[in-house]
């Protein structure tokens, strides 16, 4: 285990870097650079000085590789992701503003998606093709029909036409009133939720079918194993693996909708931090923001994996 | 028929009460209330979907003269010339006083010691309040104004031709500052003392590092509380502000309210929800696709609306075929129907002709009314025309070109099918590309965009509006117009201290070039703004100075108990 952990520990230093230069190099190559926004802003002609002094200052006259060379020094020797071309603030103080305001949103919409998907998808695959199972199944096709930007509007308009109500936008941190803060966030993240409990229910109750045939389960009924036994302890378990899996592969997913999400209800995580800093191409930004959430993406991944073996004793790491 | 029991003498009060009623109502309405203290302001800025770029001025983002409400200039907008008051100003220019309604804001008075030296006297007694950690209190001198101008100067982010007009700015003594002038600029008053990075930031802030909005501290009515980026930005009351407002004889200490909030908030509908629902006080953009539905569920909101301080058009390129033909250019304006999309399109919210040149720019202004016929039909429909003009430029059946627009901006993503049509119907057919903003703007700064682009472009003031995109080289120049004579009008615009003649030069400017149509000149859509009924001593304004809205927000008050029993609060 501990062999195979640091292998995969290891693994993970090329992707990123691999991750980060990709980034790195694209969003510069990409048209609109940074000093033609901050030199349009004046509505005065700058000559070729000016705009010298501007990529001088910012860090941005020497080649794209001595660039890279710099960050990446700075991130592995001083853990410094460089500082706002814009605002002036380093990147990692405004990622520590950001990244647990999308953590929590993207953990509370894990939550809210495996509260609806789990109970649904097991009782929809106990009771296969019953009124109840078809009822299940058309809510989880509703649900994947139903984009979270348009439920999130949804949400957000109609309640203050009929009722005169709308979800707060004072967003309030967690450590300051977490009453305030988790009724506030509880809306996005049922509507993140909803999305991705859909794909997560219906691989369930596929799952928990297949299971659910298997000798061992018939063995567990034919010894008059009560049925929450038989079903929390012998199937759900083994029907899992696969679905632990998806769960990680949503991570992504979650981030990627946070980004709607956080705008509709204007919560201030990553996702408005990375539209913002795109929109202004605030290269350290950017590529900071890709650099944490890699990380985090493949840091899930690999929990994922480890969690196999807890599910399945079958599953051996080496 | 009179009803029971009412008597002759009763039915005659009755008439000569409701004969008098709208008189009492009138003498009721001109009578002012009087100013509450206290609350708190919530408020969907002109830009209520951009986080603050910037706290320093120094790092020359346009931005930060709107969220700096802890520095002043030396001149802002004489409120008391808002329409509100019984003058003629609208307040709602990008960055334009108008010289009549200039006043000192720190500057007390100011007086030209020879043509090209301006001395001014800064108002005694002004106040940086103590912040800990960064400052002491102490009194703003004419060393803070130098300071500031000299420390924007020596910024590595600055744009040089900015301030090329000056030659250097020093203090005479402990309340008087001198520009020198290199020459004379008709926009020395804009360019540092009401524009986009004039405010005066103390040298212990500068110190401090005036990039963090924890450092900020100015003499201004509210001082930055707190910064979530991304959702808001919390100003408090400086108790110590020195301005006055005067309600119904009686002067009265600024600010009246304790705090104001900007909200950040990127999605539309959220925003026009939140002022629905009372989570805004006031939003000062809404479009005009809104108003209907918001007047029929928020009733009891008050309304003001105002010409886009931007124009829409299509430019062409003037250095490329087929649009270095003029009467491609002038077929092309014929061939789109313009009435009808005002009619149609804008739901009757748009006027025709307010670009170039803002009908708000009083003089600078001429209507289309008054222009000569051949500019006049450039606004009239006649597809005929258009097809006859483009045959007599050699283009019988017509072209192709290519179109780019920036998919950022929703009312552009609606129009372009439509003017593909009307283009059309005169067989100029089009190939659009939709781009992100950056990368559109980008196309045009560094002049590589398409022969066609569709764009916004704000005007600033009535002479940056014709220099920044009429002059070669210059940033904001989709057309690449490149006439050495028209150059020369402009720099002679901008060297006449004459208002009067500057604006007979600029109306000028705007016939010629109107005629010689670089654009595809389209009509200009109301902004409107709205705001509830607690919301007082306010109608409207939006700007006193360069996007600065801090002078207006510091004579608002709040009707707390209105609030209360709307049951909003």
């Amino acid at each position: 285990m501990g062999a195979y952990l640091a292998r995969r520990l290891l693994a993970l230093i090329p992707t990123l870097l691999l991750a980060s230069i990709i980034v790195f190099v694209t969003i510069r190559l990409i048209p609109g650079d940074v000093i033609d926004l901050m030199l349009s802003q004046n509505d005065v002609a700058a000559d070729k000085k000016s705009r010298e002094q501007v990529m001088a200052a910012l860090g941005l006259d020497h080649p794209m590789w001595l660039q890279y060379g710099r960050w990446i020094a700075a991130i592995l020797f001083h853990g410094d992701l460089g500082q706002s071309l814009w605002q002036n603030t380093p990147v990692t103080e405004l990622l520590a503003g950001r990244l647990p305001v999308t953590f929590q949103l993207g953990l509370m919409a894990m939550v809210v998606a495996l509260s609806i998907a789990l109970p649904i998808g097991i009782y929809s695959a106990l009771r296969q093709d019953t009124a109840g199972d078809y009822l299940a199944r058309s809510f989880s096709i509703l649900l994947l029909a139903v984009p979270s930007f348009w439920l999130g509007t949804m949400v957000m308009v109609f309640p203050s036409i009929w009722w005169g109500w709308s979800p707060e936008v004072n967003y309030v941190r967690f450590l300051d009133d977490p009453l305030q803060n988790l009724k506030q966030m509880a809306i996005p993240a049922i509507v993140l939720g909803a999305g991705l409990s859909a794909i997560t229910m219906r691989l369930t109750r596929t799952m928990m079918l297949e299971v659910l045939r298997q000798d061992y389960i018939r063995t567990a009924w034919a010894k008059g194993l009560p049925e929450s036994l038989v079903v929390l302890r012998h199937a759900l378990r083994n029907a899992m693996v696969p679905v632990v899996t998806l769960i990680g592969l949503q991570a992504p997913l979650l981030i990627g909708g946070a980004v709607i999400i956080e705008q509709i209800f204007v919560i201030p995580g990553m996702g408005l931090l990375l539209l913002d800093a795109v929109n202004q191409r605030d290269y350290p930004i950017i590529t900071g923001v890709f650099l944490v959430v890699g990380v985090a993406v493949t840091f899930i991944n690999l929990m994922v994996d480890l969690s196999y073996g807890v599910l399945d004793p079958k599953v051996r790491y080496r | 028929m009179k009803p029971p029991g009412l008597r002759r003498r009763d039915a005659t009060r009755l008439l000569l009460a409701g004969a008098l009623l709208p008189t009492l109502a009138r003498a009721q309405a001109s009578r002012p209330e009087a100013p509450k203290y206290g609350g708190k302001l919530e408020i969907g800025t002109i830009y209520v979907t951009l986080s603050a770029l910037s706290w320093d001025p120094a790092d020359w983002a346009w931005k930060i003269n709107h969220d700096g409400g802890m520095y002043e200039q030396l001149f802002a907008a004489d409120l008391t010339k808002s329409k509100r008051h019984g003058g003629k100003h609208s307040f709602y220019a990008d960055a334009w006083i108008p010289p009549e309604a200039l006043r000192g804001e720190l500057a007390e008075s100011w007086r030209w010691i020879d043509p090209l030296k301006l001395e001014i006297k800064l108002r005694r007694g002004v106040m940086f309040p103590e912040k800990p950690g960064v400052m002491k209190a102490r009194e703003l001198v004419a060393d803070d104004v130098v300071f500031s101008f000299n420390r924007l100067w020596a910024s590595p982010k600055k744009t040089a031709a900015y301030f090329d007009h000056v030659r250097k700015v020093s203090a005479a003594d402990r309340h008087t500052v001198v520009f020198d002038f290199a020459e004379f600029n008709a926009e020395w008053d804009y360019r540092f003392g009401y524009g986009y990075y004039s405010g005066i930031v103390p040298k212990e802030v500068a110190d401090a590092g005036a990039t963090n909005w924890k450092n900020a501290n100015g003499s201004g009515p509210f001082l930055l509380a707190d910064h979530t980026p991304g959702n808001s930005q919390v100003y408090a009351k400086n108790p110590n502000y020195w301005d006055k407002e005067t309600i119904g004889g009686t002067e009265y200490k600024l600010p009246f309210v304790d705090q104001i909030v900007y909200r950040t908030i990127k999605d539309e509908a959220t925003f026009i929800t939140a002022l629905r629902t009372g989570k805004l006080d006031m939003l000062e953009t809404i479009r005009w696709q809104n108003v209907a539905e918001l007047k029929k569920n928020a009733p009891a909101l008050q309304w003001e609306r105002s010409l886009a301080m931007s124009g829409t058009f299509v430019a062409m390129r003037v250095d490329q075929k087929p649009f270095d033909d003029v009467r491609v250019r002038r077929a092309l304006n014929m061939a789109v129907n313009k009435e009808e999309m005002i009619k149609a399109y804008y739901g009757g919210n748009a006027e025709m002709f307010a670009y170039p040149q803002h009908p708000d720019y009083g003089g600078y202004f001429e209507p289309l009314s008054a222009m000569p016929d051949s500019v006049k039909e450039l606004f009239v429909y006649d597809p005929a025309k258009a097809k006859r003009l483009l045959a007599e430029a050699g283009y019988p059946n017509g072209f192709s070109f290519k179109l780019q627009f920036t998919t950022a901006n929703p009312d552009h993503v609606d129009m372009v099918p439509l003017l593909v049509a009307y283009l059309g119907q005169v067989g100029v057919k089009v190939e659009v590309q939709g781009m992100e903003y950056p990368s559109f703007l980008s196309a045009m700064t560094t002049r590589t965009n398409a022969p066609g682009y569709l764009m916004n472009n704000g005007h600033t003031n009535p002479m940056t509006t014709l220099r920044k995109s009429f002059v070669p080289g210059q940033v904001w120049n989709p057309s690449q117009w490149n006439d050495p004579a028209f150059s020369k009008k402009i720099d002679a615009m901008y060297a006449e201290r004459d208002e009067g003649r500057r604006q007979a030069l600029a109306r000028e400017m705007v016939r010629e070039i109107v005629d010689k149509a670089p654009y595809i000149w389209l009509p200009t859509q109301y902004i409107y703004r709205a705001w509830w009924p607690w919301v007082k001593n306010y109608g409207g304004e939006v700007r006193a100075g360069a996007v600065r809205p801090w002078p207006i927000y510091a004579r608002i008050w709040v009707d707390q108990e209105l609030k209360k029993r709307m049951g909003f609060a």
